[in-house]
């Protein structure tokens, strides 16, 4: 009997019980396509880092990584040791590409480009053989060529490219064009400075806006010349293949690692996941979703707040069925649990309602997104996403925050309707 | 039977104590057709309502088939009330989104003695008897005033309690489907000997009555039983 009235109740006033319904959909659904956005931007980011920046894994010299912030010109993997290295790798089937990165300065003149000036980057002299296994940077060429490419004009007589490949960014700040020489002044190996006239061959338009703003790829090898590096490099960047996969492999990668002689005194090479070095950026994360977190609480507020006054306006209404009620021996408590019914029926149509425009919404969302591009040019919000955000698709959270707002909905009954229910039945009748 | 023994009621009004009644005393035997009469502010209605377990008894006792209501807890009322006690209002208090036939079976399903057939069954009888067959399933809003108030009657005597109250019934009716209710109620007391208490100031509701008690100012001026209607 009680779920009887209870769903009954619901439709005696039909545009309240829409106007309420249609609150808690909306919250939900605003509540789902901000949850996807973050969830989204979280996903894309991770997925950037790993494949422009950061790739699965790293293997630094000892102590480089304490600095690596500044990318410290004085730790190197040798010559010696990357030669073992290759081979230990080769033998666990893992692929890698060793790099060399460093700060530099790109100085650009009048005599190609509309005005003179200077622009900070990030010099990532790089394998071109083995750079593509672990990054993606050089199927995201805009324009020109990737270093070592049949079409790389810049290549010298032993196929070494002696050009550099830019981020489109950094390319549109300098209104660089292909073909037109900059100068890169960088740190050679042991701190000395080095400046180098090069021409830029490529630009690349990648989804990691680090890379499009900051991003200057060369070859190493002649980087090797060029600062003097004695075929040493500051890293090698290591890929366990999918990253679905990727964190469990390199957990079993990691022990192998351990045991190895490269952990040994005698050799002291360093192993980071890409969730050890981009460590700051997954506590920014987090810090987004606690703040994603109270966005919902807030939806949720709202939302008792909305069904807490239809509750109010209902107790009020049906004063008398409560006397009446009350009358026939019905307890507080079966009254009560009544309107929390009717409060819960309300909760259900919203949350299916708010689960469908949420899910309707999301699938737009992560589809297509929404192009923030001109707006997170220059702009630093943390993700590494750029142009364009899409959603995905947290679909437990999703569901969660749909049952948040039918226990919410089902709560806000229960203060209206228990001041009611305590009422002596003679005072609810005389207030006529 | 129901004995009211030195009943008073005091209310609080703006920090003004109100004395509703003064101690009034009575004794109604089972099967009576009887009403509290009196004016506006005599105390008829609070009788009612502390004889029907609504409101608390600030003095003296009331039994009801030899038990003492005043005493009890708001739960022990609640169970007085689902078994001994049935009301109908001056203003029907139907549920709305409930049909005829569910008003009815409402006052059966808190007992949690019957079937779902046997409350259907049991409410098609006493809608029946209260003549409103073939309507069972309308609600509310498809009926008219004094077809509501039966289904009021029909609810409060589904259950066969040994009182039924009924404070002002006539109140919202026209005269002609006044004069019909309190004949069918006057019926339904012949035929099931229940016994009826009203409280009104209606003189058609009087002339219908065995025996009137007249309320003032919280005291009992009189009490009259007819020899014959």
């Amino acid at each position: 009997m009680i779920f009887s009235i209870a769903w009954k109740n619901m439709f005696r006033y039909k545009r309240r019980t829409l106007i309420t319904a249609s609150a808690i959909a909306l919250g939900i659904m605003f509540s789902i396509m901000m949850e996807g956005m973050l969830f989204g931007a979280d996903q894309d980011s991770k997925r950037n880092l790993i494949w422009y920046e950061t790739s699965a894994a790293k293997i630094y010299a000892a102590s480089y990584f304490e600095q690596k912030e500044t990318f410290p010109v004085q730790y190197f993997i040798d010559k010696e040791q990357r030669s073992v290295l290759d081979d230990f790798l080769k033998k666990k089937n893992i692929k890698f590409a060793p790099r060399f990165q460093t700060y530099c300065d790109i100085y650009f003149s009048e005599e190609f480009f509309e005005t003179a000036g200077s622009i900070s980057g990030i010099l990532s002299a790089v394998d071109v053989t083995k750079d593509s296994t672990v990054y993606k940077v050089s199927e995201e060429v805009e324009r020109g060529s990737w270093l070592g490419d049949s079409k790389d004009a810049s290549r010298d007589e032993n196929g070494i490219s002696t050009g550099a490949v830019i981020g489109s960014w950094l390319a549109k700040d300098m209104k660089a064009e292909l073909g037109w020489y900059i100068t890169i002044q960088c740190k050679g190996r042991g701190g000395f400075i080095q400046t180098m006239d090069i021409p830029i061959i490529g630009i690349i338009q990648s989804s990691n806006p680090i890379i499009n703003a900051s991003g200057v790829f060369m070859d190493l090898a002649f980087v090797n010349e060029m600062l003097e590096l004695k075929g040493g490099v500051t890293e090698y960047s290591l890929s366990f293949g999918d990253i679905s996969v990727s964190d469990k492999r390199y957990e079993t990668f990691r022990t192998e690692f351990k045991s190895s002689l490269f952990s040994s005194a005698d050799s002291p090479l360093e192993l980071y996941s890409w969730r050890d070095i981009e460590a700051d950026f997954l506590a920014l994360t987090k810090t987004k979703s606690a703040s994603s977190k109270f966005f919902l609480v807030f939806m949720l507020i709202i939302a008792a707040v909305g069904i807490s006054n239809t509750m109010l306006m209902a107790v009020m209404e049906r004063k008398h069925e409560i006397g009446m009620l009350k009358t026939l021996g019905y307890t507080n408590k079966f009254i009560r649990s009544l309107f929390m019914l009717e409060g819960l029926c309300i909760g259900i149509i919203g949350s299916i309602a708010g689960l469908l425009l949420g899910f309707a919404v999301n699938f737009f969302m992560v589809q297509y997104g929404i192009n923030f591009g001109s707006l997170l040019e220059g702009v630093d919000i943390g993700y590494r996403i750029s142009a364009v955000m899409r959603s995905g698709w947290n679909i437990p959270v999703f569901f969660l925050i749909a049952f948040g707002a039918l226990i919410v909905s089902a709560l806000s009954a229960f203060i209206p309707s228990g001041k009611m229910v305590r009422v002596e039945i003679a005072e609810i009748f005389r207030e006529v | 039977m129901l004995m009211i023994k030195d009943v008073k009621k005091v209310y609080l009004s703006n920090s003004e104590s109100v004395h509703a009644l003064q101690g009034v005393s009575a004794e109604i035997s089972d099967g009576e057709f009887m009403a509290f009469a009196g004016p506006s502010g005599s105390g008829k209605t609070t009788l009612l309502n502390l004889v029907g377990c609504l409101d608390s008894i600030s003095g003296g006792s009331i039994l009801i088939d030899g038990e003492e209501i005043s005493s009890l807890s708001s739960s022990q009322k609640s169970l007085i009330r689902q078994k001994k006690i049935g009301f109908i209002f001056q203003s029907y208090n139907l549920i709305p989104v409930l049909t005829a036939r569910e008003n009815v079976e409402l006052a059966l399903d808190i007992l949690h003695m019957y079937s779902k057939k046997e409350m259907k069954d049991m409410s098609y009888a006493m809608l029946a008897e209260v003549g409103l067959a073939g309507l069972e399933e309308r609600k509310p809003n498809q009926l008219s005033g004094g077809q509501q108030q039966r289904v009021s009657i029909a609810r409060a005597l589904v259950k066969k309690p040994s009182v039924i109250l009924a404070d002002e019934p006539t109140a919202n009716l026209d005269s002609v489907n006044s004069e019909m209710i309190l004949q069918l109620m006057k019926d339904l007391n012949e035929k099931h000997n229940s016994t009826f208490i009203f409280s009104t100031h209606d003189q058609m509701v009087l002339s219908y009555v065995n025996r009137i008690i007249s309320l003032k100012d919280g005291l009992i001026m009189s009490d009259e039983t007819k020899r014959s209607v």
